[in-house]
């Protein structure tokens, strides 16, 4: 255990005196190393060490939250705290068995501290370079590379008996493009490259080769992009895609908090609100297999325990099309008669521990691309996405597509300008017909709770074939 | 303190350290319940270090950390290369000391019992929402002398009332507290929540009046896109335009106020710069990018107060009244969006974006309410809705929520010709 261990338990037997009913103590730290660099100039290198503690305690079922880096502040939080004469929201406190107990670490093949910074920023202005020298007709207006790296350490001891040292390293890109050409534009914001490990994550991307492509195919789409036909037609998504619609229309509906209110005001609630799971758990077509698996080897969401101390696993939230399990945690499984499975997170030492998704994906099949896409006469292959938004009970969607493209008879062909799929979470998981065999993953940051907190998280899946979609224009 | 002031003239040409305490306490409620209070008592610790056209920035959440770790930032900024674009701070010894609490604020963030009292009595309906009590000092220590410390404290509180599976939603901030206006948003949600009956949409424009919160919430996207770093980026529709050029509608004047009665003030920037409340479009008109000294200088101009070392940024906002009465918005066919949220762009440099309406989205005819339309979106370009600004209300409305960060001074807004999509 690390030497923060020690201090957590000093908190949480302080708490104990105090006769709480269940209590939580946490050190949390997130040390990060970031640097932009806009058009070849370094606009920006910044250190930033978030670290300090949090507990959180139950008294008669009403939750208390304190959080400070310094451990007397926290105490004199503690003996300050007046409790709050109303109704508690919780039921009730889950005691579970699966606690985690011991250490887990994602290790780093190259340490992220072996390459220097000034040699990081290097490659990243070469990277530039490259792409800004591409032969193009379109004017690459603007391109910005952020970097980021972290190592995020945790601390965990719960009353029952959960004891957690964890340590997970991640490396993180943010690009963006502004490119011209005429009077058409496209604009590329993308976080998508993210994994955790270290350093050896930056040389499997691959940067040069993986911007020029993406540099170059929205410079087919400025100079020879057509508008999409606005009809019904069979549409295939990318994992990428996938991966975002598994995240919204899945993951974060499936989260026990919101489907009973608890962030009503804030990230909404749930089309499974008020629904009786008991006797109907009808969900999709039956190629449709969606897990959230925090287990998954330097994925951006990997944990091994949860920050109540439950040991995490992989959750089917929809099997084989329907409803399995939902996200849980020890303050809403006893609402839906069962334990918690490990799903809770805080981004930082000041969060408080809410359900969070962690890898969100859809599983693949054993059909190929090609043999998907073959009996399609007329349709459309989306391949990336910019914008895209879903209501407050994660059913109406919309996803407007960065790069695509049409399929005509069974083949891909000209680039497609932005075509627009805004339908509802029914439609398009009935609407399936078919996965292929691939499985990409995708970064991202996953906001929730009032103070907002962002956790890292994957989403992904294969890619995924959808019959009779209305698709519309952008603009219409 | 002075020692590591002492040690930070040694090492650096120049150095701006940033200290933010702060305490809060914020109590959120589902069902008309409480689901956890939340305390905090924390730092933030943030310093710029700059060596012969090199910098970097570090931030922390204690002053002791920092202490630790300026052997190794200095090493690292040694080994840095020299960039074009460093932070220069400004050239200011001056003193400045501003304290503006409201001791009701700084008792509840204590115990808030009593305001949470309030709140769930004036509840007509299920109440969920967030009472936040906040109380920062924020202290600037630069290399030129300056010596800023400021103290303020504010309440944030929204909510939304659901009657029946119909929602509404309101929301505040303020540095003066008063039970009436806890009171009085908790109100305002229900009567949102209890407007009924169902009415249908066809996608395609339509004239539309946007609540305060919802045109706070696309009107802080503009704030941000006006910071001299969109414009270098070009993440920004603004970055096509120069001061001078007409953007907006005439009816449209948009101004950061950095001096205001929602969070207390904001007296300097990062760099030492005092603030000012300034126009950024001034009746249609752009009137200038916020500037911080080193972008400032890039573009010809001088610093706005809106540092941030590497992106300025608005630091409270103002959409300036007009001259019509609430109600005479709703006169004719139009769609009302009570809020929104999740506003994504397809395309910065052209401003194209949707966002999701929510809570109350009523229909009106001949200026009477017949329903509430279930699922519709924004789905246009940020340029052309502060174009089609018909008309704006004479009241406003101090709004900050989970989907406006940036507090804002609103009114209601008719808009004409907006595109709606469904899905």
């Amino acid at each position: 255990m690390s030497n923060r261990s020690d201090d957590v338990e000093r908190i949480l037997h302080y708490a104990e005196k105090r006769g709480f009913d269940y209590i939580e103590s946490r050190y949390h730290s997130l040390d990060v190393q970031n640097f932009s660099v806009l058009n070849g100039v370094t606009t920006n290198v910044n250190f930033s060490l978030s670290s300090g503690f949090s507990v959180r305690v139950a008294k008669d079922n009403m939750l208390y939250f304190f959080s400070s880096p310094d451990e007397q502040k926290l105490k004199e939080s503690l003996n300050y705290f007046h409790p709050i004469d109303a109704k508690p929201w919780t039921p009730s406190i889950e005691k579970n068995e699966n606690l985690y107990k011991g250490n887990y670490e994602v290790a780093q093949k190259i340490p992220l501290d072996m390459i220097s910074l000034e040699e990081k920023i290097r490659y990243m202005k070469g990277v530039t370079k490259e792409i800004t020298d591409i032969k193009i007709s379109s004017k690459i207006v603007s391109f910005e590379i952020d970097y980021i790296e972290s190592m995020e350490v945790k601390d965990i001891v719960t009353s029952d008996g959960s004891k957690v040292h964890g340590k997970v390293p991640r490396v993180w890109n943010i690009y963006s493009i502004v490119m011209k050409n005429g009077d058409r534009s496209i604009n590329s914001f993308a976080d998508e490259l993210g994994s955790s490990g270290g350093y050896e994550v930056v040389n499997s991307w691959n940067l040069s080769e993986y911007l020029s492509g993406k540099v170059k195919s929205f410079d087919e789409i400025l100079s020879k992009g057509i508008s999409p036909s606005t009809s019904t037609q069979d549409i295939v998504l990318s994992g990428q895609i996938a991966g975002i619609i598994a995240h919204e229309s899945a993951g974060h509906p499936f989260e026990a908090d919101r489907i009973l209110g608890r962030e009503g005001a804030q990230a909404g609630m749930s089309y499974l609100t008020g629904r009786d799971l008991s006797s109907d758990r009808s969900f999709g077509s039956e190629v449709v297999n969606v897990v959230d698996d925090p287990t998954l080897p330097y994925s951006m969401g990997f944990f091994l325990s949860d920050d109540e101390g439950i040991t995490a696993r992989r959750k089917f939230l929809i099997k084989n099309g329907m409803i399995d399990e939902l996200l849980q945690s020890r303050i809403t499984s006893a609402k839906f008669n069962v334990r918690s499975n490990g799903s809770v997170r805080a981004s930082d030492f000041t969060g408080e521990p809410l359900i969070r998704m962690s890898n969100t994906f859809f599983l693949p099949s054993s059909i190929k691309f090609e043999e998907m896409i073959e009996d399609i006469d007329d349709g459309i292959f989306m391949k990336s996405f910019m914008e895209w938004n879903i209501d407050d009970l994660r059913w109406s969607q919309r996803y407007v597509g960065l790069e695509a493209y049409e399929i005509k008879k069974g083949e891909l062909g000209s680039p497609i300008l932005f075509p627009v799929i805004e339908s509802n979470t029914n439609k398009i998981y009935n609407s399936i017909v078919a996965v292929d065999n691939t499985l990409s993953f995708y970064a991202g940051m996953c906001g929730k709770g009032e103070p907002s907190q962002g956790v890292p998280v994957w989403m992904g899946g294969p890619d995924l074939k959808l019959k009779g979609i209305k698709v519309k224009k952008l603009g219409d | 303190m002075e020692k590591i002031l002492e040690r930070l003239n040694q090492t650096c040409d120049s150095y701006s350290l940033s200290i933010t305490q702060t305490k809060s306490t914020m109590v959120k409620f589902a069902d008309s319940k409480v689901t956890t209070v939340q305390n905090w008592n924390v730092s933030n610790v943030s310093i710029l270090l700059t060596r012969r056209n090199k910098f970097l920035t570090s931030t922390f959440s204690s002053i002791e950390e920092m202490e630790k770790s300026l052997p190794s930032l200095n090493e690292k900024l040694g080994l840095l290369e020299p960039t074009e674009l460093v932070p220069t701070i400004s050239e200011s010894d001056k003193m400045v000391r501003v304290s503006n609490t409201d001791e009701r604020i700084s008792m509840a963030i204590n115990d808030p019992s009593p305001m949470v009292k309030i709140i769930l009595d004036s509840a007509e309906h299920p109440l969920f929402g967030t009472l936040n009590l906040v109380e920062t000092t924020r202290k600037l220590v630069t290399s030129s002398g300056f010596d800023g410390e400021e103290t303020r404290n504010y309440f944030v509180s929204y909510f939304r009332s659901i009657d029946k599976g119909r929602s509404g939603h309101w929301s505040t901030v303020s540095s003066d507290y008063s039970d009436s206006s806890l009171s009085s948003t908790v109100k305002k949600s229900a009567e949102y929540a209890s407007i009924d009956g169902e009415a249908t949409l066809d996608e395609g424009r339509h004239d539309v009046v946007l609540s305060p919160s919802v045109l706070a919430n696309l009107v802080e996207i503009i704030g941000y896109m006006s910071s001299a770093y969109n414009l270098m980026s070009s993440m920004s529709f603004l970055a096509k335009s120069k001061p001078g050029d007409n953007v907006a509608s005439s009816k449209f004047t948009l101004r950061d106020i950095p001096k205001n009665n929602m969070v207390g003030s904001f007296n300097f920037d990062d760099e030492g710069t005092l603030t000012f409340n300034k126009p950024i479009i001034e009746n249609g008109t752009l009137k200038t990018f916020l500037f911080n000294n080193s972008l400032g200088k890039k573009y010809n101009a001088k610093s706005t107060g809106n540092a941030g070392w590497v992106e300025p940024r608005p630091w409270a906002l103002e959409i300036e009244k007009g001259d019509v009465k609430e109600e005479s918005l709703f006169d004719g066919n139009l769609i009302f969006f009570n809020n929104n949220w999740y506003t994504r762009l397809q395309n910065y440099y052209e401003g194209q974006f949707s966002t999701v309406g929510r809570d109350a989205i009523i229909a009106f005819k001949d200026g009477k309410p017949v329903g509430r339309i279930r699922r519709a979106r924004i789905s246009d370009k940020l340029p052309c809705i502060i174009k089609r600004i018909e008309s704006l209300s004479k009241d406003v409305y101090k709004q900050m929520w989970w989907e406006i960060e940036v507090p804002t001074i609103s009114p209601f807004a008719l808009i004409k010709d907006v595109m709606i999509t469904k899905g």
